[in-house]
């Protein structure tokens, strides 16, 4: 039930610290992070979605997340060879499309098994 | 925008001038985008209600169950995706309306709106979780899960 509050507030932090300390990259990263671990164990605990696969896909969402908001550190001025920087952002792309992909067949299957549940429904319904 | 080597265009606007124009112009872009949606999404909804009043109960029942879909899927479910999708937007642009404010002619007005928007994004999550303890009881009932489904 607190899933939009907590999620809009989560937004709203990520606003503030990023146009409030736009150069504080550090302390933008460590504040995502905080948010994002606290919005993981809201998930784990709390499981807000109405079915497991909804579920699961949030909390491998989040753990994405958490994982692509390591980049930032490699994108940045750390990472002083521009080549290997260039490199490190085909990586990111290459993750971002495999996570697009995953969140679309997770999707498909979902619609999917709606599709046949409402149809199961229509044919008993059909026989009585 | 072409600028020169100086960093001017050719009107004589610098980068830092252009830059919070361009920004101060976006939130407007923002605000204004979000109040046509919600505009026309208001239409749509009182088109509705006029017809499920006086068209509906004089169709055939494959229409009524056609306009009862649309009614069900508008009601309030897609109006609060939207709101919640524009959310990061409008906190983003307001916050960087309100650190550059400027508080002279449209600097002022944008510095206005930005607030009037940073109380709307504060209220918005606020709203929803009295809402829907208000509602407690009654939201697994299909009604409740049509129209404010998406907020829980």
């Amino acid at each position: 039930m607190q899933f939009t509050t907590y999620f809009c507030l989560r937004r709203l932090v990520f606003a503030l610290v990023i146009t409030q300390f736009s150069d504080a990259i550090v302390f933008q990263v460590l504040v995502a992070d905080f948010a994002i671990l606290a919005m993981l164990g809201f998930y784990l605990c709390v499981r807000p979605m109405k079915d497991t696969l909804n579920n699961a896909v949030q909390i491998f969402n989040e753990v994405a997340i958490i994982l692509l908001l390591q980049f930032m550190f490699l994108l940045s001025e750390f990472t002083e060879d521009p080549v290997v920087r260039h490199d490190y952002g085909y990586i990111f792309l290459y993750y971002v499309l495999a996570l697009i992909i995953i969140n679309v067949l997770v999707l498909i299957t979902s619609l999917v098994i709606q599709g046949r549940l409402a149809f199961r429904r229509y044919v008993y319904r059909k026989r009585m | 925008m072409s600028l020169n080597p100086t960093g001017q265009d050719f009107e004589g606007h610098d980068e830092a001038s252009i830059d919070t124009k361009f920004k101060g112009s976006n939130l407007l872009m923002n605000v204004l985008l979000v109040l046509m949606l919600l505009i026309l999404v208001t239409i749509v909804l009182a088109l509705l209600v006029l017809c499920n009043a006086y068209v509906v109960p004089r169709c055939c029942s494959c229409m009524q169950a056609v306009c009862q879909y649309v009614k069900n899927r508008l009601m309030y479910n897609s109006v609060i995706r939207g709101l919640l999708e524009a959310y990061f937007l409008m906190s983003l642009s307001a916050l960087y309306q309100v650190r550059n404010a400027t508080f002279k002619g449209e600097g002022l007005f944008n510095f206005v709106l930005a607030v009037l928007t940073l109380l709307y994004l504060l209220i918005l999550p606020c709203f929803s979780l009295w809402f829907l303890f208000r509602n407690f009881k009654t939201l697994e009932t299909p009604r409740m899960l049509n129209r404010f489904g998406t907020l829980y």
